[in-house]
């Protein structure tokens, strides 16, 4: 479980980029965080990842406060950038064992780093192929690998469709439903709102340091997300 | 997870251009200048050899009857070369090699070789491939260790794992250093099988125990710079900021500090010239003389007339009896001159060589030219023998030679008895061991700066904004 306790940020230059924030997403659950930039996503991302410290508040990873003890907090969760950046000069392969390694996972074969890899839609012939040669698609599906590799109970995405072409994208989608069959608590902040509306099972809508709305995908059946998005932009609604 | 980190590292470093030119550069150079320097030691040790055959065949032949001959007696001494002056030249080239032991002083001789290009631009041995190629990768293998990380976002991926930030430095400097080191000991290995295949015993033990502790310097010393290049990725967030700032730390420890040094010490103990010196001492003497002639004259101990052979036995009896005081006097007076000159020089050098050796490449250099048998303090105890071989000779020989300056007169001189080159001491270098040359000061310093420089990136890194 991921969960935000009145979780705020203000950084020294006395911008609050995070203002108490609260929420909660459960184990099988993909939460999706909308917003501007600027809105405070990445720096909620940024905090359970414990990148910053909160000012105020507790970021929780299935129930281990990131702040107290974040290498443990850390054990039980994944993270894809929006630029999943790997090491060039490295193959596919290699660069998934580093991070399986660093995420614990010491003794697998190569055919279990194959298997995560047609898992996530890699192509067979990009498995020892150098990762600098790889299109964005590809590294965001390498790095979708990576985070499932570590086969930790909560995943936290950071923009991961930004710059996809949109197969590359559905694709990506579903591999996400597949990580949510598997119990996964799925954090994903992005500007997609048609994805989110696809995948959410909760929308969170930030605005200026603050989440300002939050609907289930229940009650998204009888709202249109879009216009949500955009009134509460336009500060139309408070 | 260090050891992952570490791995990741190695991988990383062995497949990047830097790594190959550092190992193309080391491979060539080393064994190289090893093979050149062992040339030219063994040319330094025929030449000496052969001027002290032609010093031994000189002594033997010469007969000093005539007080003229022992008035100008003096003898050339050469700086025995040692085995393993192959690491570093040292003072070798700079240090006067040829000194000139005469009646009142120690001179400097001719060189023995025409002097080439080297002499202007510098030589490569090996000290210099450490001090300032290695130096210099060390810091470029490390500069970007942790801002590449940020730029290309991978050091939040792995900061998302359960990787604390000292473990990943930890990794860093254990899996860089292994490839900075790799290309030192794999040449240096070649350099010495060059060695022992060109003809010299690098298995003698007092030679293999002096390349073991300038190998062990050489590792320590480019740690140092690895870590301070880490240092600089750890304060900074671009690549290029760490560049800059990498580059100029380099030129500040590697060529200001150590010369700093040796500024702050001419402007803090400034001590004459040579030249200025040598006339201070011959004004002493030639007044000191002028007495003493004086004396003479005054005791009536300079007939006229042509004394008869008795006669001249107990007069120069006499005049020795009243030249004594005053020769003393003479050679105190130039002791004194030179003793106070020395003193000053040497805490003149000695604070410049403290002041040098406060920065990794002053200590760096100043063990390994110890080790090397080619440094400050093995110059400096050629200069101390060549002064204690000197005494030997004013006992054996110069003691022995009166000279009188009478005012009005001139020049005159005698001998207080019959002198036998064939039977004057010879002179001994005293050289030694490997172990008594281990200049620990230097190795403390080098500890005391991998320290600071882990400490402080650590504290860096901690406080490193991964956004």
């Amino acid at each position: 479980m991921i969960e935000a306790k009145n979780l705020s940020k203000r950084y020294e230059d006395g911008v609050l980029a995070l203002d108490a924030l609260n929420l909660q997403v459960k184990s099988g659950e993909i939460y999706c965080l909308l917003g501007a930039n600027g809105a405070g996503k990445t720096t909620t991302i940024n905090l359970f990842l414990n990148f910053i410290e909160p000012t105020a508040g507790q970021a929780l990873i299935n129930g281990i406060d990131v702040e107290k003890d974040p290498l443990e907090a850390k054990r039980h969760v994944a993270y894809v950038s929006e630029n999943v950046m790997l090491y060039g000069n490295f193959t596919a392969r290699q660069n998934l064992d580093f991070f399986a390694r660093l995420g614990g996972k010491r003794n697998l074969k190569r055919e279990d780093y194959y298997r995560v890899m047609r898992e996530v839609g890699l192509p067979e012939k990009a498995f020892e192929q150098r990762v600098k040669d790889f299109s964005k698609g590809m590294r965001q599906k390498l790095g979708i690998a990576i985070g499932m590799i570590k086969d930790a109970p909560a995943l936290l995405l950071d923009e991961p469709t930004s710059g996809l072409d949109p197969k590359a994208a559905a694709e990506f989608l579903e591999t996400l439903m597949e990580l949510q069959k598997q119990n996964k608590a799925i954090l994903m902040s992005t500007h997609d709102i048609f994805r989110a509306k696809e995948v959410a099972d909760r929308v969170g809508i930030m605005k200026e340091g603050r989440k300002v709305m939050e609907r289930t995908r229940e009650e998204l059946q009888f709202e249109n997300l879009e216009r949500l998005y955009l009134d509460y932009m336009r500060g139309g609604i408070q | 997870m260090i050891w992952i980190i570490a791995q990741k590292e190695i991988r990383d470093n062995l497949l990047s251009l830097r790594f190959l030119l550092l190992f193309l550069l080391a491979v060539v150079f080393i064994p190289a200048s090893l093979y050149t320097n062992y040339r030219a030691y063994q040319a330094r040790l025929s030449d000496q050899q052969q001027v002290e055959k032609s010093n031994r065949e000189y002594l033997r032949n010469l007969q000093v009857t005539q007080i003229f001959t022992a008035a100008n007696f003096a003898i050339d001494i050469y700086w025995p070369p040692s085995p393993a002056s192959v690491f570093a030249e040292g003072f070798e080239d700079i240090h006067p090699r040829h000194l000139v032991v005469g009646k009142n002083s120690v001179e400097y001789g001719a060189p023995l070789a025409v002097g080439s290009s080297m002499g202007l631009f510098g030589s490569i041995d090996y000290l210099f491939v450490v001090e300032f190629v290695f130096s210099l990768f060390a810091i470029l293998m490390s500069f970007d260790a942790i801002t590449r990380e940020k730029e290309n976002g991978t050091l939040r991926s792995i900061l998302a794992n359960a990787v604390s930030r000292p473990v990943l430095a930890t990794g860093k400097l254990v899996g860089g250093y292994v490839t900075l080191a790799l290309p030192l000991v794999v040449s240096f290995l070649v350099g010495l099988l060059t060695l022992q295949l060109s003809g010299m015993s690098v298995f003698e033990p007092e030679f293999l125990a002096r390349a073991e502790w300038v190998l062990v310097s050489s590792l320590l010393y480019i740690a140092v710079f690895f870590l301070l290049g880490l240092l600089v990725s750890s304060s900074v967030s671009s690549t290029y900021a760490a560049l800059v700032l990498s580059l100029a730390v380099w030129l500040t420890v590697v060529l200001v500090l150590p010369r700093a040094g040796s500024l702050a010490a001419q402007l803090w103990r400034p001590v004459k010239s040579d030249q200025v010196v040598w006339l201070e001492k011959l004004s002493a003497a030639n007044a000191i003389e002028m007495e003493k002639g004086k004396a003479v004259q005054d005791a009536g101990l300079f007939p006229k007339t042509n004394p008869s052979a008795e006669e001249w036995g107990k007069l120069q009896k006499r005049r020795s009896e009243v030249a004594a005081p005053f020769e003393d006097r003479a050679v105190q007076a130039i002791r004194r001159i030179e003793g106070d000159y020395r003193r000053r020089k040497a805490e003149q050098v000695d604070l410049g060589l403290t002041l040098a050796r406060l920065s990794p490449a002053g200590a760096f250099v100043n063990f390994a030219t110890e080790m090397s048998d080619t440094g400050i303090r093995a110059a400096d105890r050629f200069t101390n023998d060549a002064e204690q071989y000197r005494e030997v000779l004013q006992q054996e020989l110069f003691s022995k030679i009166l000279r009188y300056v009478i005012p009005g007169v001139g020049i005159t001189m005698g001998l207080t008895g019959p002198i036998n080159p064939a039977t004057l001491s010879e002179f001994r270098l005293a050289r030694v061991r490997a172990r008594d040359s281990v200049a620990g000061v230097d190795i403390a310093i080098l500890l005391s700066w991998f320290l600071a420089a882990a400490v402080l990136t650590y504290g860096a890194l901690a406080r490193y904004d991964v956004r």
